[in-house]
């Protein structure tokens, strides 16, 4: 179970910020991480489970690999999309509303 | 919390409004019952083709006349990932003018089974109507949100 202060522990370390940060603009999996950033394919393996464990993170199968998400920009993003389908589907309603009343 | 719920009162019996949501893929558009190029793929599936849109993959789950419609709408290219559209029909009591007329209640859940990719699919067959609706005119959706 993640607390504020394993959070907060888990960002004290510059390069799990920039890892934290880089996530959010674009889930990656840990092999893109390794490629972008300077740092050894196993710390990022490292600081990815710590970022985990803390509940900042979560990774996805996606096809072969893992992609890893910051967790509370992936909740908004879907908070958003679900608001968008949800307009979309009060339209639905309205268009068969519409002409079931037209008789 | 992955799922969406809208309601809407109308002013018809459930027979009429079951006749216009219990076809399979009736809703892969943006309110327009639009007859949509349907083909049968058999085991309860259906291949709709949207001409703006692009082709889904419906399946029917389960229907229960004039009562409830279950659809599964399934990710492309054989993607396990689907959200599941579920839709209510349930009597209203008479009102004054003893018009009676029903509730139309639809539920669509499973959104976080969906990958990247069928999210990203969904949210363009989104745009695309949002687009679309701008255009009509959006305030038949502001009558009729109950």
């Amino acid at each position: 179970m993640s607390t504020p202060t394993a959070a907060f522990a888990a960002l004290a370390d510059d390069t799990r910020w920039t890892i934290l940060v880089r996530l959010g603009q674009e889930p990656a999996s840990a092999s893109t991480l390794a490629k972008e950033l300077p740092v050894s394919r196993q710390a990022i393996a490292k600081h990815l489970e710590v970022l985990a464990q803390a509940g900042l993170v979560e990774g996805q199968r996606h096809g072969r690999e893992v992609l890893h998400h910051p967790v509370g920009a992936r909740l908004s993003e879907l908070g958003r999309d679900l608001q968008r389908i949800g307009a979309v589907w009060e339209h639905r309603l309205a268009g068969i509303k519409k002409i079931a009343e037209e008789n | 919390m992955d799922e969406v719920k809208r309601q809407v009162d109308i002013d018809a019996p459930a027979e009429r409004v079951w006749q216009l949501i219990s076809r399979p893929g009736w809703f892969v558009n943006g309110g327009e019952v639009v007859d949509h190029e349907t083909e049968d793929l058999g085991d309860g599936v259906h291949l709709v083709r949207d001409p703006v849109h692009g082709e889904f993959r419906i399946e029917t789950v389960e229907l229960v006349p004039f009562r409830y419609a279950a659809f599964r709408w399934l990710g492309a290219n054989g993607e396990d990932s689907s959200t599941l559209v579920e839709l209510w029909i349930e009597n209203k009591q008479a009102g004054r003018d003893g018009q009676e007329g029903v509730t139309l209640t639809v539920v669509e859940s499973g959104f976080e089974s969906l990958g990247p990719t069928e999210m990203e699919r969904r949210r363009r067959h989104t745009t695309g109507w949002e687009t679309e609706l701008a255009a009509l005119g959006a305030h038949l959706a502001l009558e009729a949100v109950a």
